[in-house]
């Protein structure tokens, strides 16, 4: 019954709407898997299977008395541990949060509830969201499925592994420099970071409203671009969602790439290129080339100034909000976390309004000028292979801004730049560990990263590349 | 790292004067990253921005949009 | 002969003198002509205007004169001088925003309320004074490029700012109507000292284009009149989106069943209002009920001196970040107030500022659920009669001790108008505010109480 755990979200999704699988057997299926393989991955940081089993049961139960199903009925997903669920303790990766139990359920997990998703406990992350590696000084480091020596990349930790271990079929993280691309890219699956606004952040912890951006990681193109239809959207108790429309990401899937126009942004993203990763990513341009799509090499502009003002408005946003606990908590925070953040408290608010007023103007000239003659910008996730756990433990170390900064350095631009951000598997490197591309669109354009993806997808089916792990 | 500028001294005041404790590696971490962000700041608003009119980026960002990526 | 064909040609409302003009029995010509006198005859006085176009004023009512004879009437504004604080920019005048720091400033081009007037036919007759900037606490320092405006009820008083000529021009007669604009209270703050009805709609309902900007998210701009129904005819021509006249013709309704909330007090923090005021208040508040409206007793959900304290944090912050470049390159060309303000907002940290944001949002959804239980609300503007110019504390708490901070946090439209006069012959006033979007309620409580009382029948003898 573990194959089942392999299968993807949709085709479950399906088997469990026509009656094949039951949710409790997907469940059991699951929990089974997680158990065997949660000491490997240290993925989650609560489980709560009776819960699990009782969701599925009554999804079961829905079924068997005709009531209607949702797109996701019966599924089991888990989600980064700081989303809010009344009555259940949310810890945020945390040891100041550790025993919080919010008194109201997100958005996004209302959402998914009314979908049918089946929810299993809660899944491991870097503190406060702040950590691009998968390091946990208080839960432990989260391993690669793919070699557990190797980090998940983060702060979306749990998320990555769990998905890519086979363990959930998808998992919301959160992305505000690369936290849903940076573990989808390194764990090999799919993650999206969605335009700025596109996805309701009412019950989500926050981090810096100004750049904090939800949305799910999962196994296919098809996966990921269900679980953020379900979610996308305006929401009256959170202003900052957009009341854009809603695409239907699944129907973009198969139209093709033929004719479409890749822009190439070299510049800063190429900086220090590993010479077998830029090959791989050759190969992903190559294919979209045999598939009729057009990739050209363009200067973005903008760039060197994107870590400098996402500092301050990161930096500035998260101590407003952690302003106490920061003074009067400092040593309950990981090192990693006060370091980066401390510089908060340096800023004036005339240099956070000027970050913040020059982002219309700054975002305005890149998209004017990459998205002009392109229909998708194409970016590496990472510009190495997948490094190991021991070698990225900086915490707050000298090298800690200059390892960190490498490994977010493709990521962290799109945040200012509040734009899509899919990352999608490319391959693997010589040393078995994923490499990832990501896709940047205009804004609210979703629906043509997961169409770009969709097509590299179905010329080379990583999706059915498993890791080996027992259970 | 050569000479603070009057703008980063400033800044490490603010830091100093916030109450949060600073650590011995702090100093020279936390300079070096506001002074990218002030040299950043310098780059990207020469002079005065402003015009009469706020920036609103959420608006930008629906102008920007396009068509529908089907 | 009526009460208006005696009355002097400056003391006209905009409804009086749009119908004699209609009706052929006013040009113009003669309208702008008296109100340029009576800025020769009194305003040496109360220095109003720092800038008086006059031969393009003459020139403009010549034109005015000559459409409207050959049937081409543009509306209620037409032929009717106005004036403009000083922040405003309007093509060929200059543009000083009351400092050294833009002296020679001549914009090419009108900001956009004051490009609709025009269009609408009225005449800009100048520029008003201002506080440099639009700025300040309440000190009078005496150090700007320009006399400070006095108050024509006693020109040895202040008029109220940083609109500190636009209210004083309406109630002396050196502008049938003013603009001016409101950060934390620089429309109703004037507009309360000097006996005049000042209104800031909602912010996003009127342009703010064209206007040297003192705070981006509390900027709210307004206008000055002497009656209630002409702020509703300038208003109609300055909101966008909304229909035509929707205002003036509202007004006069009456209000019978209006549910109204009384805040008589600004909570801890603020001292109880002068007895002047209270009375003028209560009187009110009776005359309200005689007209059948229902007020309602109720607190303010965050006490003023918070309110004010929160705008402390944001204003100056967001003051500092636009005019940055000013306080590097010329700190010594600028008034102590504006450099004060600019120097404590470089200081502000980016954690307060954010704080403060929040707090605020805080505020305004506490407002804005207490103001929807409501059709208005009505409370005092300031909590003090206006001081001597120049004298502290007087003049601070003046500025500092009022009720106008909680409307701009929350986004409300508001408004003062005249309640009554002290002993000494000093207005008094109180403030009402509305739900978004809602100005024709304020006005309709606003006029009703106008219409029974007679207040409007005083001028100051200047």
């Amino acid at each position: 019954m573990s194959e089942i755990c392999d299968w993807s979200l949709t085709a479950t999704a399906d088997a469990i709407a026509t009656r094949k699988v039951s949710s409790v057997e997907v469940v059991e299926a699951a929990l089974k898997r997680i158990a065997t393989r949660q000491p490997i991955l240290n993925c989650f940081v609560r489980i709560d299977p009776e819960q699990a089993l009782a969701e599925a049961r009554a999804a079961d139960a829905a079924q068997a008395a005709k009531r209607p199903v949702g797109p996701l009925h019966g599924v089991p997903l888990s989600h980064k541990d700081m989303y809010y669920r009344a009555g259940v303790p949310v810890t945020c990766g945390s040891a100041i949060r550790r025993n919080f139990v919010p008194d109201y359920t997100a958005t996004v997990l209302q959402r998914y509830d009314a979908a049918g998703a089946v929810a299993i406990g809660a899944l491991n992350m870097s503190e406060f969201a702040n950590g691009p590696t998968g390091h946990n000084v208080h839960f432990g480091p989260t391993h690669n499925p793919w070699n557990p020596d190797h980090i998940t990349g983060g702060s979306s930790t749990g998320s990555g592994t769990a998905v890519a271990g086979r363990l959930v079929y998808g998992a919301l993280g959160s992305d505000t420099g690369g936290s849903i691309r940076l573990p989808a890219g390194v764990c090999g699956v799919y993650g999206i970071k969605p335009t700025q606004g596109r996805v309701s952040r009412h019950g989500a912890m926050g981090l810096s409203f100004s750049l904090d951006n939800v949305g799910p990681l999962a196994r296919t193109a098809r996966d990921c671009a269900r679980l953020l239809k379900v979610i996308a959207g305006a929401d009256a108790n959170d202003p900052t969602a957009a009341d854009v429309p809603v695409d239907d990401y699944e129907l973009a899937l198969n139209e093709g790439v033929s004719g479409l126009r890749i822009a190439v942004a070299t510049n800063h993203f190429w900086d220090g290129m590993d010479s077998e990763i830029g090959g791989i990513l050759e190969n992903t341009l190559g294919v979209y080339g045999k598939l009729g799509a057009s990739a050209t090499r363009v200067t973005a502009p903008h760039l060197d100034l994107m870590r400098g003002l996402g500092n301050i408005i990161i930096s500035s946003e998260f101590c407003a909000l952690h302003d106490d606990w920061m003074r009067n908590r400092h040593d309950e925070y990981a090192p990693l976390v006060r370091a980066r953040m401390k510089q908060g408290f340096a800023f004036s608010a005339v240099d956070y309004l000027k970050a913040v007023q020059v982002r219309p103007k700054i975002v305005g000239d890149f998209i004017d000028q990459v998205f002009g003659e392109a229909d998708v910008l194409f970016l590496p996730v990472l510009r190495f292979p997948v490094p190991k756990l021991s070698e990225t433990d900086v915490q707050d170390s000298e090298t800690m801004n200059e390892v960190l900064g490498g490994i977010n350095h493709c990521t962290w631009p799109i945040n200012y730049l509040g734009l899509p951000g899919l990352s999608v598997p490319a391959g693997f490197s010589r040393s078995g560990l994923p490499v990832g591309f990501q896709l940047v669109g205009r804004p609210f354009a979703e629906a043509m990263l997961f169409r770009v993806a969709a097509a590299y997808e179905r010329e080379t089916d990583w999706p059915t590349r498993t890791p080996s792990l027992p259970g | 790292m050569g000479t603070l500028t009057a703008d980063l001294k400033i800044r490490l005041m603010l830091l100093r004067d916030s109450g949060v404790p600073i650590l011995e590696a702090d100093g020279a971490r936390v300079a070096a990253s506001v002074q990218t962000s002030l040299e950043a700041l310098a780059l990207a608003v020469p002079g005065s921005l402003f015009d009469t009119e706020p920036a609103h980026f959420d608006r930008l960002l629906k102008e920007k949009a396009g068509r529908s990526g089907l | 002969m009526s009460t208006s064909e005696a009355k002097p040609l400056w003391s006209l409302t905009i409804a009086e003198a749009s119908a004699r003009i209609l009706r052929g029995e006013l040009s113009p010509v003669d309208l702008v002509d008296a109100f340029l006198d009576r800025i020769a005859a009194v305003d040496d006085k109360i220095h109003t205007y720092i800038h008086v176009a006059a031969d393009r004023a003459r020139a403009e009512a010549r034109q005015a004169a000559d459409a409207i004879a050959s049937g081409r009437w543009h509306g209620p504004l037409h032929g009717l001088p106005f004036g403009v604080k000083d922040n405003y920019d309007a093509a060929g005048m200059p543009a000083t925003g009351g400092s050294k720091l833009r002296l020679n400033h001549v914009p090419e081009q009108d900001a956009e309320l004051v490009r609709r007037l025009r269009e609408a036919g009225a005449i800009l007759l100048g520029k008003l004074s201002t506080w440099e900037y639009g700025t300040g606490n309440g000190g009078e320092y005496f150090d700007l490029p320009f006399p400070p405006a006095r108050n024509p009820w006693d020109t040895a008083r202040f008029t109220g700012g940083s609109s500190t000529g636009a209210g004083a021009s309406v109630a002396a007669g050196t502008a049938m109507f003013a603009l001016g604009s409101d950060t934390t209270g620089s429309v109703r703050l004037p507009a309360g000292a000097t006996g005049v009805v000042g209104t800031i709609p909602t912010p996003g309902s009127i342009s703010l284009a064209g206007i040297l900007p003192n705070c981006y998210s509390l900027d709210v701009p307004g206008p000055f009149t002497w009656t209630v129904e002409d702020n509703a005819i300038v208003l109609d021509t300055l909101l966008h989106d909304r229909p035509p006249q929707a205002l003036s013709r509202s007004i006069a309704q009456g209000i019978r069943g209006m549910r109204i909330a009384v805040v008589g007090s600004p909570g801890p923090g603020f001292p109880e209002p002068d007895e002047p005021l209270r009375r003028a208040f209560d009187d009110g508040l009776r005359v309200l009920t005689d007209l059948g409206a229902c007020p309602q007793d109720v607190a303010l959900p965050v006490p003023a001196a918070e309110c004010f304290n929160v705008t402390r944090l944001i204003g100056p912050a967001e003051s500092a970040a636009i005019h940055e470049p000013e306080l590097r390159e010329r700190p010594e060309d600028m008034g102590y107030a504006l450099r004060d303000k600019l120097l404590a907002g470089s200081m502000i940290r980016a954690v307060d500022y954010i704080a403060a944001q929040r707090r605020r949002k805080a505020i305004a959804t506490a407002m804005q659920a207490l103001m929807r239980n409501y059709d208005a609300l009505v409370t005092f503007g300031t909590l003090h009669t206006p001081p001597r110019l120049g004298v502290e504390p007087e003049m601070s708490a003046f500025t500092v001790e009022t009720m106008l901070t909680p409307f701009n946090l929350a986004a409300l439209p508001a408004m003062v108008q005249c309640t009554g006069f002290t002993a000494e012959g000093l207005p008094l006033h109180w403030q009402i505010a509305t739900n978004p979007g809602d100005e024709a309620s304020m006005l309709r409580l606003a006029a009703a109480f106008e219409a029974a009382t007679p207040w409007r029948q005083r001028r100051p003898q200047l």
